[in-house]
C-alpha cells in the first residue's frame, strides 16, 4: 500500500471497477452479440478514454489554472 | 409573480423528487445495467416533455452522482496525499480554485462514457455524430454515473 493513500478507497473502488467492466461488457454485448469484438472494443475505449482525459485536463490546468510557477521557473532558468 | 412563483414551485419539486429518483435509478442501473440501453431508446422515441418521467435523466445522473462526488473525493484524496508528500506533483491540482477543479472532474467524467460511446459507433462503421453519438452516450452516462456512486 502507498504511504499516503487512505487504506480503505480500494474496499470501494475495486469492486465498483469490477461492476463497471462487467456492465460495460453486456452492454457492448447488446449491440454485437457474443463476439471477440467486445474485448477490442473495450480496449479501444480505455486507450481513447485515457487520451481525452490527459489532453483535456491538461488544456483544463495550464489554460484556465495557468503555468504553474515551477514550469515558469524551469523555463526561465531562474532557481 | 405568478409566473416566478410557479418557476420556484416547479424547481422545488423537482429538486425534491431528486431524493426519490437519484436512488431508484441507482438501484436499477446497478441491477439491470444492460436494460437502461432500450429504456434510453424508448425515452428518445417520445415527445421532449414526456422524457425521463420515471429515471433521472442521463446526463444530470452523471453530474449529480459522478462529477460532484468525484471533484470533492478526488480533491479530498489529493490533499491527503500532499499533507503527506508536500513536493509532490499533485500539490499544483490541489492549489488550483474549485471551478477548476470542477472543470477537471467534469472532463473526468464525461471523457470515459463518451470513449465508449465513439468506440462503439466506430465498430458499427456508423456516423461519428451528434445525434448518432447520442443514443449511445446516453446509457454510458447511466452507468459511469452509478459506478462513481459507488466510488466516491
Amino acid at each position: 500500500m502507498m504511504a499516503g493513500f487512505p487504506q480503505q478507497a480500494p474496499l470501494v473502488i475495486i469492486p465498483a471497477s469490477i461492476w463497471l467492466g462487467i456492465a460495460e461488457e453486456k452492454m457492448i454485448e447488446r449491440y454485437f452479440g457474443h463476439s471477440y469484438k467486445k474485448w477490442v472494443i473495450l480496449a479501444v475505449a480505455v486507450v481513447l478514454s485515457i487520451l481525452f482525459m490527459f489532453t483535456m485536463e491538461t488544456v483544463i490546468l495550464f489554460g484556465l489554472g495557468g503555468v504553474p510557477e515551477w514550469m515558469l521557473r524551469g523555463l526561465s532558468g531562474a532557481p | 409573480m405568478n409566473k416566478v412563483i410557479e418557476a420556484i414551485d416547479t424547481a422545488l419539486y423537482d429538486t425534491a423528487l431528486w431524493l426519490w429518483l437519484i436512488p431508484k435509478t441507482l438501484c436499477t442501473v446497478i441491477l439491470w445495467p444492460a436494460w437502461i440501453k432500450d429504456y434510453t431508446n424508448e425515452e428518445y422515441s417520445k415527445p421532449a416533455q414526456e422524457r425521463f418521467n420515471d429515471y433521472m435523466p442521463p446526463v444530470l445522473f452523471l453530474i449529480i452522482s459522478g462529477v460532484l462526488p468525484l471533484a470533492v473525493f478526488v480533491d479530498s484524496l489529493l490533499s491527503f496525499w500532499v499533507k503527506q508528500h508536500s513536493d509532490d506533483l499533485f500539490r499544483h491540482i490541489v492549489d488550483r480554485p474549485s471551478e477548476v477543479k470542477l472543470l477537471f472532474a467534469a472532463v473526468s467524467m464525461a471523457s470515459a462514457p463518451m470513449s465508449f460511446a465513439i468506440s462503439i459507433q466506430l465498430f458499427r462503421r456508423g456516423r461519428l455524430g451528434r445525434s448518432e453519438l447520442r443514443e449511445l452516450f446516453l446509457p454510458q452516462a447511466y452507468l459511469w454515473g452509478a459506478s462513481m456512486v459507488a466510488r466516491s
